[in-house]
């Protein structure tokens, strides 16, 4: 065989086999990735594992993962779309990572309770109520995003009732809002019944102390206006001026 | 021990260790800002997270290339063999080996530490406690990337041998938490042999998962002890592991 054929036969078969190539890719091309919108839960086992010791390095990699889940790759995927039975389990594993940082409840409660869906917001609910649990002391904020999803988004006032309370039942020495402890009375008086709702404001003025005149002027008006009782106004403006609570002045 | 400092500093520019890694570092760094930025919230604990993860890994990565491959082209050149036929004793020698490695190790890690604080501003204590504690892994793992290159006849296997180590040595907290798991559990004596074999393994390992905890940048709760442990366990395993690199270098035929 002469050195030119077999250079010819070298050309050829490289025109061959790159051709076999692209038939390859032809005929492969629709095999694509496992697009997933939100991905399989991971065992903690397997998370702590795949951590190599760094917790919180990878506990914010997941979290970054679910933030933008469903949007990676040129997609842009509807919320409603989304298994939020699975986030939901996204969620309560982030917090076996990290249940001291905000970012999973302000992501669960502020983006994803956006569904357009609003049934799926009940394991939103759930996992925030979950999570403030952890430190009711520095966690009320979720829980107070907790009865405004279930009131507001899921429109079920039994279980944004449910979650008020536990919202309002935060020890006593936690300097948190007057709204938050209020909570209750809100909702009941969204169900009609004024009488619980009073009893609430009426169980604030008596166990706690100091009111700013704001507080005040709020409760003053919650109780005239919205819970239309001008007698009951007078006799709360006459307990708290018993109590010294009252100030006309300021 | 300062001439041998200074020819491995010079290695290591002419290597372009410090340029490589300084621009896998700005690499790093960069994108774990611009990540970290587009989270939903806690956007500066995100990039200082990912930021403290990945220059940690860029510099074991980095330290381990660079000492494998410069031991391993230090024998094939026979530059050792010319460094040793000094008035330098071998065990002298291989101790300023490692003092060279460990103060590269501090000028590589200088910069990250001062990004890390002028940026982020963490509690002192957290950041005392995390830059220690990385300092001490890279030691470490320099010390052991000495031993892997002195034992392997490849470096390419040493660096592999080094990588095996450091990921055992990092996941070595769930190993010891799996031996508690009763051996008699399922009644399979499978079990049993695990659990021996765990614990004769995590008994010779470092508990490098210990170390470099990016948590401890973020909320600054940081346990006094630990500071104790992680020096204790950096005396004790680079104490190791320079014996076992002494032993093996004065065994070994030129």
């Amino acid at each position: 065989m002469t050195i030119a054929t077999r250079s010819l036969i070298l050309k050829l078969s490289l025109i061959l086999v790159l051709g076999l190539q692209v038939s390859f890719w032809y005929k492969t091309k629709h095999i694509k990735p496992d697009m997933i919108i939100v991905p399989e839960v991971p065992k903690l086992f397997t998370v702590k594992l795949l951590s190599l010791g760094d917790d919180q390095f990878y506990f914010r990699n997941l979290a970054f993962k679910i933030q933008n889940a469903g949007d990676s790759w040129g997609r842009f995927t509807a919320l409603k779309d989304y298994n939020y039975e699975k986030l939901q389990g996204w969620f309560f594993l982030l917090d076996e990572l990290d249940s001291k940082s905000n970012f999973v409840p302000s992501l669960a409660s502020y983006y994803y309770s956006q569904t357009q869906k609003p049934e799926d917001t009940v394991y939103i609910v759930e996992y925030l109520r979950e999570h403030a649990k952890k430190d009711p002391r520095t966690k009320w904020w979720w829980l107070s995003q907790a009865v405004y999803i279930a009131n507001h988004r899921l429109k079920d006032k039994d279980l944004a009732l449910e979650v008020a309370y536990e919202l309002a039942a935060t020890p006593e020495d936690v300097d948190m809002p007057y709204w938050a402890r209020q909570m209750p009375a809100f909702i009941h008086e969204q169900r009609g019944e004024t009488d619980a709702a009073k009893n609430i404001i009426v169980d604030i003025l008596n166990n706690f102390e100091e009111f700013t005149p704001g507080e005040l002027n709020f409760m003053e008006y919650f109780i005239r206006d919205r819970l239309e009782d001008e007698e009951f106004r007078y006799e709360v403006i006459e307990e708290l001026r018993k109590n010294a609570k009252w100030d006309h002045e300021r | 021990m300062k001439a041998i400092l200074k020819y491995i500093l010079l290695t290591a520019a002419r290597d372009w260790l410090f340029i490589g890694l300084f621009a896998a570092l700005i690499a790093a760094c960069g994108l774990s800002l611009f990540l970290g930025s587009t989270a939903l919230s806690e956007q500066a604990a995100m990039q200082l997270s990912f930021i403290a993860g990945t220059s940690r890994l860029v510099l074991v990565v980095g330290m381990v290339l660079f000492i494998c491959f410069h031991i391993r082209r230090s024998f094939e050149n026979r530059e050792i063999e010319f460094l040793i036929s000094r008035p330098i004793s071998r065990s002298s020698f291989l101790f300023a080996y490692f003092f060279s490695f460990l103060v590269l190790s501090l000028l590589l890690l200088i910069p990250v530490m001062g990004f890390i604080f002028f940026l982020f501003k963490p509690t002192v204590l957290g950041f005392f406690l995390w830059s220690f504690s990385v300092f001490c892994e890279l030691v470490l793992i320099s010390t052991f990337a000495i031993l892997a290159s002195l034992i392997l006849r490849s470096a390419v296997s040493s660096v592999l041998g080094c990588f095996g180590f450091y990921m055992i040595s990092r996941i070595m907290g769930f190993a010891v938490s799996t031996i508690i798991i009763p051996a008699n559990l399922n009644h399979i004596n499978l079990n049993i042999a695990l659990e021996m074999t765990l614990k004769g393994l995590s008994s010779l390992l470092p508990r490098l998962d210990q170390f470099g905890q990016s948590k401890w940048l973020i909320y600054g709760d940081v346990n006094p002890d630990m500071l104790t442990l992680i020096a204790a366990q950096s005396v004790i395993y680079i104490t190791l592991i320079l014996l076992m690199s002494v032993y093996d270098f004065n065994k070994k035929q030129f």
